[in-house]
């Protein structure tokens, strides 16, 4: 549904994505399952994790192959960008995750590396967890992307009194087509703890 | 000569095996279905204050309020039929058992025997049972119908026979509600007056053709003792089973789970080198306090590889409820089938090691502890920490 309304089969390439949410909104879930989604088209995927948040026992169960993720574990917001920078610059990677958990984004920063990724086939997707609700005016304001997912969870959904999952709505907002549209996602998990 | 062996109250049997907690009280099995609950089987008590399979599981309650009500397990009652089925595989191989929730019925098709013989064969077939601790009775004839209603109006414990030739005279003065009518046609039969199976055998077969179609021909077949019906052949399932027993009992979780992994390892390797898979997984532990406790998953596709089949058997694991030290654990798998065969990926894997390459590269400009490779353990318990490993990328 997601990638019927962005218009491009997907997130685009060359461009920065940026998806923003709360925390279990469902803005990490959907990072791990485009990374998983690269994977299948056998892309190589790096995450870079500012915050040493990344879980790799919940990237699996997203379906991300642990043996062909590459993990950066960079301390600063600035040295995540030049690592993305010379990744992209080299032009090995696919799909670059910049997670930048609830650091706050200096635009100019994202400049540099807006000039290298245009001329690239690279997927560049900026997580950031907000710890209050944000609104797209708020988003639009702060964010240095082309492309902003925010995401929001919208209810809890239970069977027999146990929660299973949630369910999300994504604001696709940007220069693209879908702009200003609401998608909304179900995320569960199977018997197995494979997300869905 | 066909013997019909029929156990009552099966289900309920079976569970209070596993809980003789539960052998003085009434006890209702339920199921639910779309948060709908029902009475799946019943016992001997509960009958008879009026509960019946099917019931909505409040109106069970309000009529014997005292009934204790436990989920029905219908892996249990499946794999105590596949015993019983196994046992009377002995007798004859002609076995197959008709599924029912209240009551187990099985069919042996015991050959061409004398009278006296096949009426030996049946007590020795009651013997076997009453020494599982079931109640059966049983009813011998030459067609299934027959040996059925035999075995229904049987005494527990006693068996009938139903020689050839008087099968119609034996029926007759039965109540034609043991014949398989459906519920239109068991109205129209009361609308009709038709009470007895002697009465339905009195009638033309080409006018209960008339009125009720094939159904009514078969009906008059029935009626007149004719059931040319043949008892399949018993295969049976082919499973793999593997244990461990412990001397003395084990009271270790870690160590219990690492037998289970060893176990499942072992099971998977024996898979492998035959090109099978398997579908079904049970998991049995016997405690040191004599009791047993055992659960089952039915997988949705096969698997054959060691991790697959921990990730399921694991869960199992944690379904039990294990108070007692364990004595010995054990590991089936069933349902077995060959291992579909993949098709290979037609593009290159990515190019992971050129990427590797470039990281090391990187690693001299952003410190050696910036770029790790992950690896996930999930057999591993406990901490969420220990189930995933990160290895640096190291620097040239």
């Amino acid at each position: 549904m997601l990638d019927a309304v962005l218009g491009v089969q997907g997130i685009p390439r060359g461009q920065t994505t940026e998806i923003v949410g709360r925390l279990t909104s469902g803005a990490t879930t959907l990072v791990y399952k485009a990374v998983a989604a690269a994977q299948l088209e056998q892309q190589n995927a790096i995450y870079v994790d500012v915050e040493s948040t990344f879980n790799p026992i919940y990237a699996k169960q997203c379906g991300i192959n642990a043996q062909q993720l590459f993990l950066a574990r960079s301390e600063t917001e600035f040295a995540a960008l030049e690592i993305a920078r010379d990744l992209i610059e080299r032009g090995s990677v696919g799909i670059i995750v910049l997670d930048m958990g609830e650091s706050p984004l200096n635009v100019h920063d994202f400049r540099r590396l807006a000039g290298v990724l245009s001329r690239s086939g690279c997927v560049v997707l900026l997580l950031r967890l907000v710890a209050k609700e944000m609104s797209a005016q708020d988003l639009l304001r702060t964010s240095p992307a082309a492309l902003r997912l925010l995401v929001e969870r919208d209810v809890w959904v239970e069977q027999k009194g146990t929660i299973q999952g949630y369910r999300s709505s994504i604001l696709v907002l940007g220069r693209h087509q879908g702009v200003g549209k609401r998608v909304t996602i179900e995320i569960k998990a199977d018997l197995d703890g494979n997300v869905i | 000569m066909i013997a019909c062996i029929r156990i009552p109250y099966f289900a309920t049997t079976i569970a209070r095996m596993a809980q003789p907690e539960m052998a003085q009280k009434p006890f209702i099995l339920a199921q639910y279905k779309d948060r709908k609950g029902t009475v799946y089987a019943a016992s001997e008590e509960t009958v008879q204050a009026g509960i019946a399979a099917g019931m909505s599981l409040s109106r069970a309650r309000a009529i014997c309020p005292e009934a204790v009500v436990e989920m029905a397990s219908l892996g249990q009652t499946r794999r105590a039929l596949d015993k019983l089925l196994v046992l009377l595989s002995d007798f004859s191989q002609w076995v197959e058992a008709k599924r029912g929730a209240q009551t187990a019925v099985i069919y042996v098709d015991i050959g061409r025997l004398l009278p006296q013989d096949g009426v030996k064969m049946g007590y020795q077939m009651i013997e076997r049972l009453l020494a599982d601790g079931l109640k059966p009775s049983v009813g011998l004839s030459s067609g299934k119908f027959t040996a059925a209603v035999a075995a229904t109006t049987t005494k527990t414990s006693e068996v009938t026979l139903v020689k050839k030739g008087i099968e119609a005279a034996f029926l007759a003065p039965l109540s034609s509600a043991f014949l398989p009518l459906d519920k239109e046609t068991a109205r129209r039969f009361e609308l009709l007056g038709l009470r007895r199976m002697g009465q339905v055998k009195m009638l033309p077969r080409a006018a209960l053709m008339e009125q009720f179609g094939k159904l009514g021909a078969q009906i008059h077949r029935l009626a007149s003792g004719e059931d040319q019906r043949r008892v399949a052949k018993y295969a049976a399932p082919v499973h793999k089973q593997v244990s461990r027993q412990f001397e003395p009992p084990l009271s270790d979780r870690l160590i219990l789970e690492s037998v289970l992994a060893s176990l499942v390892s072992e099971i998977s390797q024996q898979l492998l080198s035959e090109g099978m898979a398997c579908s079904d997984i049970l998991l049995n532990v016997h405690l040191d306090n004599h009791s047993e406790q055992e659960t089952e998953k039915q997988l949705r596709e096969p698997f054959s590889s060691s991790a697959a089949l921990y990730r399921m058997v694991q869960p199992l694991l944690d379904k039990l409820k294990i108070t007692a030290p364990v004595t010995e654990v054990s590991l089936r798998v069933g349902k077995l089938a060959p291992i579909q065969p993949r098709q290979l990926s037609l593009f290159d894997a990515p190019q992971t090691e050129a990427l590797e390459g470039v990281l090391i590269q990187l690693a001299d400009r952003y410190g050696e502890t910036c770029f790790y490779r992950v690896e996930t353990h999930p057999h591993r318990s406990g901490l969420p920490e220990l189930q995933f490993h990160l290895t640096l990328v190291e620097a040239a």
